[in-house]
């Protein structure tokens, strides 16, 4: 029967997305102490090594085809895979992400002042735990753990748009600032950004476990209580 | 970009676009919904072999125009219970089935249905070509013969027409005097279900007939499933899952004589319901 070779596959697939993942979430980590410590050095060390997660993310695509192709995988074994195919694409945009993240970190002044407007810690805290739990989520097929990850990411959304407006007016205030500034919003952009994928992550975990597919969730409940009342007999 | 790809691209419309898109998996399994009319429907079906109990209190409703596909292991009942549906294995002693089983309505397993006239709306076709020793025609038209009692004309109308349906006509249409099973193994194969076909079934049971025949005769009849469903109500059996996924609306999967879950192909082979069915579509038994 092909599901044990399947599944010592799918394992082998696990593994090196494990890879992948920790390797993502080292980078991360790396991109936003250089943005508090304004560290060119470890900005350039996660700015090097995306080439090495491109390489990784195409290596697991192909593998998935492989398997894909091969085994034909059905019901969870199937899930596994498309859930997998999925984070990895996220995850390699997340390397990018903290390569846009190491980039401001090099451009940032380190003079004192020169304070992004935002409150980077928090920002910087949830997205990164964001990401591990969703990861996380994945390894231990913890569903709810994958809920608590798509809860997390209105607190970051909010300190997003917050941001927008405290820079409109710092730079009406000071615009001699106005390069650290704009650096400031691209920071927060990438934070954001960051934990729109851990959701995305997220949500391909539910999928997996649970066979659900949650995206959209809410504009798939109003369409389809629209349509319920549109065929419901008129009184 | 020039004008005219401009204009084009102007020209689309998002509104209708979106009202044209392709129905959600809910709407879709409404539809599915509406169009089940059992054509076959199974309550408390056990069967025996003398003292063995083959199948158990098998339940389970067969729509009308749609494939349903019967998967499980080696052993688990499927044959048993399709032979069950036009009472093939009356052809063997000691063999019994109890319950019922209703066609349009109809006990199959009452003692007064007749056998000829059942087997006549429930064709079968077998996992080995079974053509009979004589031509092509011959093969189609000795059970339309016995049926129907058409004149000549008739007779090579309905055999065209049957080969025709079972995609085998312009394959055949120069041979029709050469035996049945100087064809191909794929065209023994299209011949029997041609030959099922020509007696106008309203049911046709296929026990694994693609397990004896090589990729590209498999995808022929896999295709002619398709063209013909709508029309019959085909039941298949198969141990190829893809197969089972690929061309059946709903799946039934069997284990030890018992029909452990039945339900809408897609969803069965992507979150089934019953953790038995998930471990046997994974590979993780059977």
């Amino acid at each position: 029967m092909q599901g044990n070779v399947l599944h010592r596959e799918l394992e082998r697939l696990e593994a090196s997305l494990r890879t992948l993942a920790d390797t993502v979430v080292a980078f991360t980590k790396g991109a936003v102490e250089a943005v508090r410590r304004r560290d060119a050095q470890a900005a350039d060390e996660v700015i090097a090594g995306d080439d090495a997660v491109d390489r990784m993310e195409v290596d697991f695509e192909e593998d998935c085809l492989k398997i894909l192709a091969l085994y034909q995988p059905v019901a969870v074994d199937l899930r596994l895979v498309i859930a997998m195919l999925k984070m990895n694409n996220d995850l390699e945009r997340v390397a990018d992400l903290a390569v846009s993240l190491a980039r401001h970190a090099k451009a940032l002044p380190k003079a004192s002042g020169a304070a992004i407007p935002f409150d980077f810690e928090i920002m910087a805290e949830r997205t990164t735990m964001m990401l591990e739990d969703a990861i996380e989520a994945l390894f231990g097929r913890d569903a709810a753990l994958a809920e608590s990850v798509r809860g997390a990411d209105d607190l970051v959304d909010d300190i997003n748009r917050e941001m927008y407006d405290r820079v409109a007016r710092e730079i009406r205030k000071d615009p001699a600032r106005v390069d650290t500034l704009i650096h400031g919003i691209g920071v927060s952009r990438c934070l954001e950004r960051i934990a729109d994928l851990a959701t995305n992550v997220a949500e391909d975990v539910i999928y997996f476990v649970e066979g659900r597919i949650v995206r959209h969730a809410e504009a798939r409940r109003i369409e389809s209580a629209s349509s319920k009342l549109e065929s419901a007999p008129k009184k | 970009m020039n004008g005219a790809v401009a204009k084009e691209f102007r020209r689309v419309d998002v509104s209708a676009a979106l009202a044209s898109r392709p129905a959600t998996d809910e709407s879709r399994g409404r539809q599915v919904e509406k169009e089940k009319h059992p054509k076959i429907s199974v309550s408390g079906l056990s069967f025996f072999y003398s003292d063995n109990q083959a199948l158990f209190e098998n339940n389970i409703e067969i729509a009308g125009g749609k494939v349903t596909a019967v998967i499980g292991p080696s052993g688990c009942g499927k044959s048993t219970h399709i032979r069950v549906y036009n009472r093939i294995f009356e052809l063997y002693r000691d063999q019994r089935a109890e319950g019922q089983v209703l066609l349009d309505g109809q006990n199959i397993l009452s003692p007064s249905v007749d056998i000829i006239e059942l087997r006549r709306r429930v064709g079968m076709i077998f996992q080995k070509p079974t053509p009979f020793p004589m031509s092509v025609f011959d093969n189609l038209a000795y059970g339309i013969r016995l049926h129907y009692k058409p004149s000549r004309s008739e007779l090579q109308g309905r055999v065209e027409e049957a080969l025709k349906s079972a995609a085998l006509w312009d394959e055949v249409k120069d041979k029709l005097d050469k035996p049945g099973t100087a064809l191909s193994g794929g065209q023994q194969q299209r011949l029997c279900i041609a030959r099922a076909i020509a007696v106008e079934p309203e049911v046709l049971l296929m026990d694994e007939p693609t397990s004896a025949i090589d990729p590209v005769a498999t995808a022929r009849i896999e295709e002619l499933v398709l063209e013909l469903k709508g029309t019959y109500t085909i039941v298949i059996v198969t141990h190829n899952l893809q197969q089972a996924a690929r061309i059946s609306d709903s799946t039934a999967f069997f284990y030890k004589g018992y029909i452990v879950e039945h339900g809408d192909t897609r969803a069965l082979f992507t979150k089934p319901k019953n953790k038995q069915t998930e471990d046997y579509l994974t590979g993780r038994f059977g």
